[in-house]
């Protein structure tokens, strides 16, 4: 036994093939026929439910017709329902997708836990709190408007995104990291910020009340081309820094002493990767609300449509895409004229999903 | 293989401090380069804990762990993973990860984000699996093999790295007396083959004095006893470090010492 494995040293071996790649001068990459495929299919079919949800209306269009407008050659009518009134609203499902589904991966990873999500963890709850706080407190007219709203909104809810996360890792650090702590330690956050918003809607006039509350279920109902530039921005800020940060995951995933072995700053690595989910997940809960579940059910779908060991960054940012960009389209038509929210729609999707995952992986939420 | 010229790893009054409670209390340990140690001592003894603290795992509250006469500390920790592999205690790969991609990761202290997968990182890897003899698992699922296998697997990743110190803690708990002896004999085969420094923390005095150079006894935090697998491993010294009434006799095949155990010392 000992001689054989012994000549077995000795063999050269630097023929043999581990792994295909894809090799350019000095750049290389794993090639992963497989995580490709889910992510070209992901966005093929996010693009195509866009355009025959940009048809789908009052004013209906073939989707041949709604490409053509969107080429220019459209009557001053169809481009004013097109481009002005449904194109921004589900190019901001879209990018709220995408954002929520890369979120939820990276999340799930660095917590090294299925159970992770930006929601379960407490950042939407805070961004809610910073996003109504916004709303009710600044608007002393009943309308926070202009400026105070394109940038306040926003900003309280990164703010609010940003406080609900420290205060979960710093319990989480106490109440500890494995199984479901995070997450009981996520929802008991979440419940005093849920206080904190029911609190705010109580006290605020009868319209910010209202607006907030369209606002909480997570909806895409009226958005324009301002929340998609303040989204847009962001999530371009954020997809360079993901390019690299995200070629760590696969050692961050280790767990905690082996990734610090191999030279892994957890401070800089691990906490550079959380703020990116964070504003990320903050940042789509400003512009369309808590759209729940998507960052939770994205990254298990992307791991198993790609036969991974952990969820794939981009292939869930594009499934987040196909998701919500179809969610919004049921949102509108399911009983139209009526408009439910498109986070009511998600969530009738996530929670039965969520069960189902508590019961399959009970035995094995730490990952 | 080409042998290597592995830095010198140093402990210096290090203590470790849990709450409270002491874990290691002002250990000095200096690892010569290319020697294989073992540390042994009984539970709770501080023994992961120094080891963890070497590998820049736990921070030192008291002392310095200096890496090449630099405070291990202030280097920056992917530098320090070029030059010293740590494999910790019982790691846990993530559900459905296979052998391949578990030992390519041990690549990643020397890669650029560009640059994930270079034909020179692919040499190293495929290298790692033949010489740990798990080249036919390459594609298999962690989950699906047997313990030793996987340990197999483990050591093939931080061997990976290429450094010319490999520590490695409790590297045979969990497996059956044939697996331990396959992991310690490679632990050796890969030892002969690159002169590396090793230092295992291990639980089973026979297989610590038959496969390391050097024993180092702690007990309570403190280092008791340091030396050649016969001056350490002696009736009087475990009974002091265990507690152990044992006797000791020679390996006819090896010429280490062998420890046969009779009952827990009368104080």
């Amino acid at each position: 036994m000992t001689a054989t494995r012994s000549a077995a040293t000795i063999v050269p071996t630097t023929a043999t093939r581990i792994a295909p790649a894809l090799r350019l001068g000095r750049a290389s990459v794993r090639w992963r026929p497989r995580h490709l495929v889910v992510v070209v299919v992901a966005v093929v079919a996010a693009l195509a439910v866009a355009v025959v949800s940009a048809g789908v209306g009052d004013f209906t269009m073939t989707p041949g017709r709604v490409l053509e407008v969107l080429a220019g050659q459209g009557t001053r009518r169809e481009e004013l329902v097109i481009l002005t009134i449904r194109l921004p609203r589900i190019l901001v499902a879209l990018v709220v997708g995408l954002a929520l589904g890369m979120s939820g991966a990276i999340t799930q990873t660095t917590a090294r836990n299925a159970l992770a999500s930006p929601d379960l963890l407490g950042v939407t709850a805070g961004a809610s709190v910073g996003a109504v706080a916004v709303i009710v407190l600044g608007g002393s007219s009943g309308q926070v408007a202009g400026l105070l709203e394109s940038i306040g909104v926003p900003a309280g809810a990164l703010l609010g995104g940003f406080l609900a996360a420290a205060l979960v890792l710093l319990i989480v650090r106490r109440a500890g990291t494995t199984g479901l702590q995070p997450i009981l330690v996520g929802v008991g956050v979440s419940a005093l910020l849920g206080g904190l918003v029911s609190w705010m809607m109580t006290a605020a006039s009868i319209d910010d009340a209202a607006r907030a509350n369209v606002w909480l279920t997570g909806s895409l109902n009226g958005r324009s081309w301002g929340e998609l530039w303040s989204l847009l921005v962001v999530v371009a800020i954020c997809l360079p820094l993901l390019v690299p940060l995200s070629t760590r995951l696969g050692t961050v995933d280790l767990g905690h002493d082996v990734a610090r072995g191999l030279g892994v700053s957890l401070l800089r690595t691990n906490g550079a990767l959380l703020a990116v989910a964070v504003v990320l997940a903050s940042v789509t809960t400003a512009a369309a609300g808590p759209v729940a579940f998507v960052a939770l059910v994205c990254p298990h779908l992307a791991r198993l449509a790609s036969g991974a060991s952990r969820p794939p960054v981009f292939a869930s940012g594009a499934l987040g895409a196909l998701l919500v960009v179809a969610s919004d389209l049921v949102a509108r038509t399911a009983i139209a004229p009526i408009q439910i929210p498109v986070g009511a729609v998600t969530a009738l999707v996530g929670a039965p999903f969520l069960l189902w995952l508590l019961v399959r992986t009970r035995r094995e939420v730490r990952r | 293989m080409t042998l290597m010229n592995p830095p010198l790893l140093e402990a210096r009054d290090v203590s470790v401090r849990f709450g409270a409670t002491s874990a290691v209390s002002g250990v000095s340990l200096t690892l010569e380069p290319g020697s294989i140690t073992a540390i042994i001592g009984p539970n709770g003894c501080g023994k992961s804990t120094l080891l963890r603290a070497m590998g820049r795992l736990a921070s030192p509250d008291d002392g310095v762990v200096l890496l090449d006469g630099e405070s291990i500390a202030r280097l920056p920790t992917r530098e320090v993973a070029r030059t010293l592999g740590i494999l910790p205690q019982s790691p846990q790969a993530p559900e459905g990860m296979t052998v391949a991609d578990l030992v390519s990761r041990g690549r990643d202290p020397h890669r650029r984000w560009y640059d994930q997968w270079s034909s020179a990182d692919e040499t190293v890897v495929a290298d790692c699996l033949a010489r740990t003899g798990i080249a036919d698992l390459a594609d298999r699922q962690l989950d699906s093999l047997s313990g030793g296998q996987r340990q197999r697997a483990w050591i093939a990743m931080v061997l990976a790295q290429g450094t010319g110190i490999l520590l490695l803690d409790e590297p045979t708990t969990f497996l059956d007396v044939v697996h331990q002896l396959d992991v310690l004999e490679l632990v050796r085969e890969l030892h002969s083959e690159q002169a590396i420094t090793i230092v295992m923390v291990l639980h089973d005095l026979s297989m610590a004095a038959r496969f390391a150079d050097r024993l180092v006894a702690m007990r309570d935090g403190a280092v008791v006893a340091d030396g050649t697998p016969h001056e350490v491993v002696t009736a009087d010294t475990l009974r002091a470090v265990f507690e152990l009434e044992c006797e000791v006799v020679t390996d006819p095949r090896t010429g280490r010492p062998i420890v046969v155990p009779i009952a827990r010392a009368q104080p």
